[in-house]
């Protein structure tokens, strides 16, 4: 009973083979090597840059995974090899075993149905494509990126009409979190409830909810005496709308406007001198300077930075020739830009030859990155904050004695002087523009207070107050902030966040455009393609940082169908085997018994 | 609601559990139909506990671990209840109840927050694929059990309580249940993969977790094809071969666990779809 009944036509010299490939032992033992290959195939990490598998495994074993191709085992030779054999094994077995019995049934089925899956798989790895798309809405694309990005065409043109995402409405949780203890727990938003975190000292009571909160800022004048003065400036012409906004002496005091090319400035000064040299001298604003650092002699030296001029330092001599603010916008006139990444050009002559050079703000390191003739200097340049190249400057001034002036000058000439009042308009020289100062506060300061502007949930806020080893203490909390709310004693914090999956779905209406003409239109979302031509369009994925990008993966696979006849087949074959067989078996059984009477 | 349902649960799987064992010692009378109705209303207490979550969540509960843990043990309760109306199981049925109730004892463990469902779970493939593996699943968890009857049966021959029960043949006993259970861990496998091609165009792509239902679907496969091969190996005596096909059927199950569970501790898990997002 244990001897393979040998195939009577089979040839001598075949048996062997025939034998080898025909016994249930070799397919165990296929099936036994395949099962090790996954599991070596989970356990090592796959598909990853050959210097990953350097880090992760050493020099050594990495160069070992590599020979082997364990680092690629279900694409590897020998893995393929193994699959082909178990072909080979499944189609001998089955011929080998098949005696057109009806209780064979299930054992044809599943084995073929094996077959199937592999030669099916084998056709789809062959002519299948596969590949992702990122489409915006509106656009047509006729290509896709495959997985090792190199492009593909497709056969006719695909467009995005419309991209939509759907989100859950959003859910959110308050955490409180112990910094000594590093203990987080969920607080429930349970409003005027004292509620103590538990094994702490610190109890937190919601004092207010607002489901829709916003943070209003409001400008008020805290009392009569000059602490902190500041005016509110509105400024119009004919033809672009109006600017206005405070001005604070002591904190922001400047407006530049580089599209009127046109500077404001609020100043308060003590004395009358003060006002006297503010209302006669045109000193501009702060300029940018260059400083030249001699790393061996540990001297340095600060230059402003003046166009033309030359400036030096030991041996070195430096010509400045050219300031932008944005180095990547330099072409345009100073006045149309904004500071960005600003930069000044120079000509350094030193011991080791003349050389042009950029030296950027923001960038300090850039020449020590760079190769440079002179070395041995560094040069570094500061362009402060209001550092600026416009032409015209306005400046309110407010002297002692409740004096009241402004300047208007022009290209460092002083045009304008004149007493101002509030709320009158003022003819800035023949410039077409118009000057008001509608507001005064001697002592201005900024109110926040927080406003509910729905029933929704769309920014929602607790006024907590915590109290603990350090006190009360009160304040608003914000969702989705940035930054904890610490408490007093910097050891309690509450954040207040959004949680969870808030993608509830995407959908792209796709049309495909096939010779001109709209051949296929659908909406498709995950779980439900479109397919048209032999290729098919999933929606899989969306542009975080644009919502009209829609992604979406393609796939063309000719040997699907072969494995879903496969899959049905397995299914029904082993269903047979394990559920219809017995059933069967007992109905023949029966049928013989009472033939037999 | 969910918390107090699962203790109570629990409880119910503890006193079924103890009165299976009782109905094998001492064999009572009130036990004898007895014990599988307290099985029975611990099993009615944790399809509440399954539907309750159903309704609470608004989607099919497999989709973190709580839920699918909740499930997983409702379907041994229910595959159990169907194997004993087949074939008398008797004391297995303890033993089911023992791994119920650790199950429900590791889902009261873990995060039981609602959470909305992503995208492409948001599908009846999901509800098919996961029902048809958990009662696969559910049958190879209760097999792992009689092939340990067995092999516990055969180091200790007697006076143990695998003794009471001796009418049981275990060997041929885990082969049916295997039977039972081996087409629908197929179904599974295959409408996974059917889902995976409608909602990404790939059939299969060797995901961890794919790959390890794979491992578990071959190692059943040598299971099943053990009886043809084995009398062919002379080395493996004609006693050995159910102790080595028990052995076979608990390397199997740990592999079982390990696709359901332990893909986490994998290398390559963080690049799968499949794993459990405990947080």
């Amino acid at each position: 009973m244990a001897k393979v009944v040998k195939n009577a036509g089979a040839p001598a010299n075949d048996s062997l083979l025939w034998n080898l490939f025909t016994s249930v032992k070799l397919a165990v033992v296929l099936i036994f090597l395949m099962a090790l290959a996954c599991v070596l195939g989970t356990f090592i990490v796959q598909d990853k840059l050959p210097q990953e598998y350097v880090t992760r495994y050493g020099e050594s074993l990495a160069s070992f995974l590599q020979f082997f191709q364990l680092t690629h085992v279900f694409q590897s030779h020998w893995f393929i090899l193994l699959l082909l054999m178990l072909c080979v094994n499944l189609v001998c077995c089955t011929i080998e075993r098949w005696r057109g019995d009806i209780l064979q049934l299930g054992f044809v089925l599943t084995h073929t149905s094996i077959i199937l899956i592999l030669i099916g798989s084998i056709i789809g790895l062959g002519f299948g494509q596969k590949g992702v798309i990122w489409i915006a809405e509106g656009q047509k694309i006729q290509q896709f990126t495959r997985h090792d990005a190199s492009t593909a065409p497709l056969p006719f043109e695909l467009e995005l009409v419309k991209f939509i995402t759907e989100k859950h409405d959003p859910k959110f949780e308050l955490l409180t979190y112990i910094k000594d203890k590093h203990s987080e727990k969920v607080l429930p938003i349970d409003v005027r409830t004292p509620q103590h975190i538990s094994r702490s000292p610190y109890t937190v009571t919601i004092k207010e909810y607002i489901p829709d909160a916003a943070l209003l800022e409001e400008a008020v004048n805290n009392s009569d005496a000059s602490e902190n003065p500041a005016v509110f400036v509105q400024l119009y012409n004919s033809k672009e709308p109006a600017v206005e906004g405070w001005l604070v002496a002591k904190d922001r005091n400047t407006y530049v406007d580089n599209k009127r090319d046109l500077k404001l400035e609020y100043r308060w000064l003590n004395s009358a001198e003060a006002l006297d040299k503010a209302t006669t001298q045109t000193g501009t604003s702060e300029k940018p300077t260059l400083t030249i650092t001699l790393e061996e002699k540990k001297t340095s030296k600060v230059f402003p930075v003046e166009i033309g001029q030359s400036v030096s330092l030991e041996e070195y001599n430096v010509k400045f020739l050219e300031f932008v603010l944005d180095f990547t916008q330099k072409n345009l006139p100073m006045n149309q830009q904004q500071l960005v990444n600003p930069a000044v050009r120079i000509e350094l002559q030193g011991p080791q030859g003349t050389e042009s050079r950029w030296v950027f703000a923001y960038f300090p390191d850039w020449d020590q990155m760079h190769p440079t003739k002179n070395k041995g200097l560094k040069l570094t340049c500061n362009v402060p904050q209001n550092t600026s190249f416009v032409g015209q400057q306005i400046r309110i001034l407010h002297g002692p004695d409740n004096k009241r002036l402004f300047t208007y000058i022009k290209d460092d000439k002083i045009i304008q002087t004149a007493n101002w009042e509030l709320e009158k308009k003022y003819d800035i020289g023949g410039t077409g523009h118009q000057l008001a100062i509608a507001k005064f506060y001697p002592n201005f300061g900024i109110k926040q207070s927080v406003v509910k502007r729905s029933d929704a949930l769309v920014k929602p806020a607790v006024h907590v107050e915590i109290t603990g080893p350090a006190g009360t203490f009160t304040d608003w909390v914000f969702a989705d902030e940035e930054d904890a709310t610490p408490y007093t004693d910097g050891n309690f914090f509450l954040l207040y966040k959004q949680f969870g999956e808030n993608i509830k779905d995407w959908k792209s209406t796709l049309r495909v455009i096939d010779g001109g003409e709209v051949v296929a239109e659908k909406t498709i979302e995950v779980n439900d393609p479109l397919k048209y031509g032999g290729y098919a369009f999933y929606q899989s994925s969306y542009d975080p940082e644009n919502p009209k990008i829609s992604g979406l993966q393609v796939a063309r696979d000719p040997g699907v169908s072969l494995v879903y006849v496969g899959f049905s087949t397995l299914c029904f074959g082993i269903i047979f085997i394990f559920y219809l067989k017995p059933l069967v078996r007992r109905k023949i059984q029966t049928m013989k018994a009472e033939e037999e009477k | 609601m969910g918390y107090v349902t699962i203790n109570i649960t629990l409880v119910a799987f503890i006193v079924a559990s103890v009165a299976y064992v009782m109905k094998e010692v001492w064999k009572p009378e009130i036990l004898r139909k007895g014990s599988i109705a307290i099985f029975i209303v611990a099993f009615a207490l944790n399809t509440v506990l399954v539907i309750n979550r159903w309704m609470e969540s608004g989607h099919a509960p497999f989709s973190n671990l709580y839920e699918s843990l909740i499930f997983y043990a409702w379907s041994v309760g229910f595959v159990y209840l169907v194997l004993e109306y087949m074939y008398s199981l008797r004391i297995v049925g303890a033993l089911a109840a023992v791994m119920i109730m650790l199950t429900l004892l590791y889902a009261s463990t873990s995060d039981e927050t609602i959470r909305p469902l992503m995208p492409a779970l948001q599908s009846n493939w999901l509800t098919v694929h996961v029902i048809t593996y958990f009662i696969g699943y559910a049958a190879l968890g209760i097999s792992f059990i009689t092939a340990i009857l067995y092999l516990i049966g055969r180091t200790r021959p007697s006076g143990t309580i695998i003794a009471a029960a001796s009418g049981i043949d275990f060997e041929k006993l885990s082969y049916k249940i295997v039977a039972f259970g081996f087409p629908f861990l197929t179904l599974g496998m295959v409408t996974g993969a059917v889902w995976a091609n409608k909602a990404w165009g790939t059939y299969w792509s060797w995901d961890p977790k794919e790959t390890w239902s794979l491992i578990t679907w071959l190692i059943y496969l040598v299971y099943l094809h053990s009886p043809l091969v084995l009398p062919k190996l002379s080395i493996i005596s004609k006693e050995k071969r159910p102790v080595f096909q028990s052995v076979c059927l608990v390397v199997a199950f740990s592999a079982v666990i390990f696709t359901y569970l332990g893909l986490s501790y994998l290398p390559s898990a963080s690049d799968s779809a499949h794993v459990y997002q405990n947080q």
